[in-house]
């Protein structure tokens, strides 16, 4: 404080020997002024490579994690880890959207074949396991492979970076770290949940349909996906949602095409998790309208085409969460939820149908560790 | 802009209790446990004593343990 008085008096003596003046003043002015850059960028880099450390620990952690969990039980190891490594430089390449019109079902059978080969690679891999286990494993697999895409795009940035002596390249990346870090959690978070086949966050869409599909018979209508028949409140009330307990959203775009197209339907109710904002409570339940579904865009795409076909309209409930509460273990404030929403789906259907109308209700999300 | 969207790291995230809440289908007394291997939601488990109707799993959550 009192440096700064005395320099901020016009006064630039701190004593009234010039060379100690120069020392103490003029001369960190000078080398910071021509090296101040170079010294941040050495300071970022610091930050970053501890940070970059950091991750790769997450990542190799992840890496034996699933290891441990795909070999439990299993003579053949080395094979296996040798498979899996394969398995953590899968790549999918996404279609040409120059000329859009049609990319949706490219999309689509881009990333079916993708689910498709994954599933017969495990099943080739592991002949003898149910079907929960595989899921679970097919699962881990895509937890580490997203972890190992991580890593590597923040190393790349990184050594970039450091190679080409970038500040502004440098301070972005450490801007965005955090982000990226609280990505990694919550795929750390949700590697442990899925080894153990129970609930997550994004877990509750199925979880409240499910439960109002408990003893009716459900029916396959599309891969990994099942409706059954009920009745609320004097309407015919169709139920849709991925087949649990295993570890998968299912297809309800093709479900829901196709039972709209089969039922005409005067209502589609879909109860989905969404992102929360930062304030904004978790488990909160919050009503719209719109298709309520995540993902890629394939089955949002499908069912807003089929719903504008028939004119039907499409209420969205949604549950508010935060990005690493959607994909580790259910919080209980989402899975108290589950009666609130039960409370807004018959108001709905009361306030909104007539007796005898039909409507459709979806639920949306990974159904793990949940039975309908 | 998408980036900032998924919300900022929590630093004082507690680490979860798993529980597993088990409710008679009938009389609908939920009954706190911790979770056990296998639990599955809506998993139905025996039959109520007093009332011989299946109990079922209702909820799996995870909470924060409670400070003593
Ligand atoms: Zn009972």
């Amino acid at each position: 404080m009192d440096l700064i008085f005395i320099i901020g008096a016009g006064n630039t003596q701190i004593t009234s020997n010039p060379i100690i003046n120069l020392a103490i003043i003029y001369l960190p002015l000078a080398l910071l002024v021509l090296y101040g850059q170079k010294l941040q960028t050495w300071l970022i880099t610091n930050d970053l490579s501890k940070t970059v450390g950091r991750l790769k620990e997450m990542k190799d952690k992840s890496r034996e994690e699933t290891i441990a969990h795909i070999t439990e039980g299993i003579d053949n190891k080395e094979e296996t880890i040798k498979r899996l490594d394969s398995f953590l430089e899968y790549f999918t390449i996404m279609p040409v959207d120059l000329d859009p019109a049609g990319v949706i079902n490219k999309l689509d059978h881009i990333m079916t074949s993708r689910d498709m080969r994954m599933k017969s690679e495990i099943q080739q891999l592991f002949p003898d396991l149910d079907e929960l286990k595989a899921n679970s494993i097919e699962n881990v697999i895509e937890i580490a492979t997203s972890f190992n895409f991580v890593y590597k795009i923040v190393r790349h940035f990184y050594l970039v970076g450091k190679k080409t002596n970038n500040f502004l390249l440098l301070a972005q990346l450490q801007m965005i770290i955090p982000f990226l870090m609280l990505q990694a959690d919550a795929l750390n978070k949700a590697m442990a949940t899925f080894k153990k086949n129970q609930p997550i966050g994004d877990a509750i869409g199925p979880m409240i349909v499910g439960k109002l599909m408990l003893e009716h018979e459900k029916h396959d209508i599309a891969v990994d996906t099942v409706y059954a028949e009920s009745d609320i409140s004097g309407r015919k009330t169709i139920l849709v949602t991925a087949k649990g307990p295993a570890g998968t959203v299912g297809q309800p775009g093709n479900a829901v095409q196709e039972l709209i197209n089969k039922e005409n339907p005067s209502l589609l109710i879909m109860i989905d998790a969404a992102l929360k904002l930062e304030g904004e409570k978790t488990g909160e339940v919050a009503e719209g309208i719109g298709a309520a579904i995540g993902g890629i865009g394939v089955d949002k795409f499908k069912i807003e085409e089929a719903a504008t076909q028939n004119n039907l309209p499409v209420y969205a409930i949604v549950i508010k969460q935060s990005l690493v509460e959607a994909i580790s273990l259910m919080t209980k404030e989402i899975a108290e939820s589950v009666d609130t929403v039960h409370d807004i789906i018959n108001r709905i259907i009361e306030e909104r149908t007539k007796p005898n109308d039909k409507v459709i209700i979806v639920g949306v999300g990974n159904t793990i560790g949940v039975i309908q | 802009m998408s980036l900032p969207i998924m919300g900022a790291p929590d630093k004082k995230a507690k680490k979860l209790t798993v529980y597993t809440i088990e409710e008679c289908v009938k009389c609908k007394k939920p009954v706190k446990r911790e979770f056990k291997d296998g639990d599955l939601v809506h998993k139905i488990l025996d039959k109520c004593k007093d009332c011989n109707e299946n109990i079922m799993i209702s909820l799996i959550y995870g909470e924060a343990p409670k400070k003593n």
